[in-house]
C-alpha cells in the first residue's frame, strides 16, 4: 500500500486511493447493491494508471466479485451500462440464487 | 420500518421485488424512489449535508442514510448498511438501526459523517405527499 501511495504520487494522479474507493463505493450502493462496498484499492501504473478497487460482497459470505477501476488522473469511475449485471452475475454465482428472504 | 410508519403494508418478497433485491447485493439505493407505488413521497439524492437530514427529520420525514458500519462505534462489523436518521442534535445524531433493538442509538456527529461519506453521504426521504410539497 505504501509503494503503491509513493508510486501514485510520482506518476502526479489527482484521486488517491482512499477517494477511488470511496467513488467506487457510492457507485456501488447507488446503482448496484446497498450491500456491496469497494476494497482495497491497488496502483495499476500505465498509459493510463488506475486505481483498481475490488468489489466485496459482506452479507453472508465474504468475497470479492470482480473490480472497478478508477482513472487515477481523472477521477472517472471505468463502468460501463453492463457493469452492474456483471457484477450482480458474480454475485449470484458466489452466493447461490437463492430466494430473497 | 420506514413504509410502516406511514401506515403501508408490504410484505418483504413484494418489497424486495419492487427494490430489485438480489441476495448478498442488496438494491441499488436509488431504486428507493419506486416505493411512491405506495402512495408515498420519496426522494433520493447524493452528496448530501447534516443539514439536510436536520431539516428533513424536523420536517417528519423518515430520513434513510447509506452508511459503512465500520466507523460506527456501536457496530463490530464493517459492512455496508442503511439506518434510519431520527434525531440531529449539536454533535450528535440518533440512529433506529434495524440490526438494533435499543432505538434510537446516539452516534456522535464525527463518527456518522465518516461513515456516511465512504458512501458518497446518499440519503433518502420517505413522507406522506403533502408533507414533501411544504
Amino acid at each position: 500500500m505504501v509503494l503503491e501511495f509513493v508510486e501514485s504520487l510520482a506518476a502526479g494522479t489527482a484521486i488517491g486511493a482512499r477517494e477511488a474507493r470511496r467513488r467506487v463505493s457510492a457507485w456501488l450502493v447507488g446503482h448496484v447493491g446497498h450491500l456491496l462496498m469497494g476494497g482495497e484499492p491497488r496502483y495499476i501504473a500505465g498509459e493510463r494508471p488506475v486505481w483498481r478497487v475490488p468489489v466485496q460482497v459482506t452479507l453472508g459470505v465474504w468475497g470479492e466479485v470482480g473490480f472497478v477501476d478508477v482513472d487515477a488522473r481523472s477521477g472517472e469511475l471505468l463502468v460501463n451500462d453492463r457493469t452492474p449485471e456483471e457484477i450482480l452475475a458474480r454475485v449470484k454465482a458466489l452466493a447461490g440464487n437463492t430466494a430473497p428472504r | 420500518m420506514a413504509l410502516a410508519f406511514f401506515g403501508v403494508r408490504a410484505s418483504p418478497e413484494e418489497l424486495a421485488q419492487l427494490l430489485g433485491y438480489v441476495p448478498r447485493a442488496g438494491a441499488p439505493a436509488r431504486n428507493v424512489l419506486r416505493l411512491s407505488k405506495y402512495g408515498v413521497s420519496v426522494r433520493y439524492q447524493q452528496d448530501g449535508v447534516l443539514e439536510d437530514l436536520e431539516r428533513e427529520v424536523q420536517r417528519g420525514s423518515v430520513v434513510i442514510a447509506f452508511v459503512r458500519t465500520g466507523e460506527l462505534p456501536y457496530w463490530e462489523e464493517d459492512v455496508p448498511h442503511a439506518v434510519v436518521v431520527s434525531g440531529v442534535e449539536a454533535g450528535v445524531l440518533y440512529l433506529n438501526d434495524p440490526s438494533f433493538q435499543e432505538a434510537p442509538i446516539p452516534v456522535p456527529e464525527d463518527d456518522f459523517i465518516l461513515a456516511w461519506d465512504e458512501f458518497g453521504c446518499q440519503w433518502a426521504t420517505v413522507a406522506r405527499p403533502q408533507e414533501d410539497s411544504l
